[in-house]
């Protein structure tokens, strides 16, 4: 089982190629792509409900790229801290999906 | 449509204070000039209840993380990410919120309707808020108070909410003016309006 559970889910993997294009998030931002998979026992439905709703909530691009009940994975981008924000909070809920394995790659 | 759902001086300066509305969960806060705010009482951070927060220089602070929130409703700052510009999505889920005549007034829709006519020009004074065992409909059938949710009886204002499917709650208010014989009556009068309605 692979669990990264601090707010350093989302530190830089080597060189900073990682960086989305400014395009995608304004000129002033230094977002961060990230490529997300949860692996665990999943309402699938539930879970893209919340994934995307939270990160509209914490202004995150997502797409969310396959969903399935035991599988979630998407591709991030926005501002690093509240990237791990995100992963914590998937995580720790939504009620009904348990999270077994969070890997976090640069996109 | 805008619902009266506490009495104003039961939201003191600087604190925060719960309501329920047709189950919905409110709070009401107030900053340390006066100005009060209703929002959903849930922190979109973790679902904490706002209302179990403190007030500090104009921001409601969530207990659970620190998550400090402005009068507009927007996350100005959490703690542990001093060095954050916190995005504007993250934001708490406000309510429209009047007060007249003693009580607090509520309303959902963006194109709230305006409040229903009461006597301005009489300073008035909140009394108490009373909980009553009956659905909503089966208080206003009994008392006459109609869909907006107060009625002037006998010189008291009293505002009527469904708090959820089984509960209800009164608010009374009554002039600036009147006496302390005359709040200690009404009040008398209430209580036994609740009995009554609870025995019906």
């Amino acid at each position: 089982m692979v669990l990264y559970v601090s707010t350093t889910l989302f530190q830089h993997h080597g060189d900073a190629g990682n960086e989305c294009r400014a395009s995608e998030k304004g000129p002033d931002s230094l977002a961060q792509c990230h490529r997300i998979r949860m692996e665990g026992r999943f309402d699938a439905a539930g879970m893209r409900r919340f994934a995307e709703g939270r990160a509209a909530l914490l202004d995150l691009a997502i797409d969310t790229l396959d969903v399935s009940p035991t599988r979630f994975d998407s591709r991030l981008s926005g501002d690093e801290i509240l990237l791990g924000m995100f992963g914590m909070a998937c995580l720790l809920g939504p009620s009904g999906c348990v999270v077994t394995r969070f890997e976090s790659l640069p996109a | 449509m805008w619902t009266p759902i506490a009495l104003s001086e039961d939201v003191a300066a600087g604190t925060a204070a719960p309501a329920r509305l047709g189950g919905a969960e409110i709070v009401l806060w107030r900053d340390g000039d006066g100005l009060l705010q209703a929002w959903e009482d849930r922190c979109p951070h973790r679902g904490m209840r706002l209302s179990f927060g403190f007030v500090r220089e104009g921001r409601l602070t969530c207990l659970y993380h620190g998550w400090q929130f402005d009068a507009s409703a927007r996350c100005r700052l959490i703690p542990a990410h001093p060095e954050l510009k916190v995005p504007g999505t993250i934001r708490a889920n406000p309510w429209h919120v009047r007060e007249r005549a003693g009580l607090v007034w509520v309303a959902d829709a963006a194109d709230a309707d305006a409040l229903p006519t009461l006597p301005d020009d009489t300073p008035m004074r909140g009394l108490r808020s009373l909980a009553v065992r009956r659905p909503r409909a089966a208080v206003a059938a009994q008392t006459g108070i109609g869909a907006g949710g107060w009625i002037w009886r006998d010189g008291a204002l009293i505002g009527l909410h469904g708090a959820d499917d089984a509960t209800s709650m009164l608010h009374l208010a009554l002039p600036q003016s009147a006496t302390a014989e005359a709040r200690r009556r009404t009040m008398g009068e209430a209580t036994a309006l609740r009995d009554a309605l609870e025995a019906a």
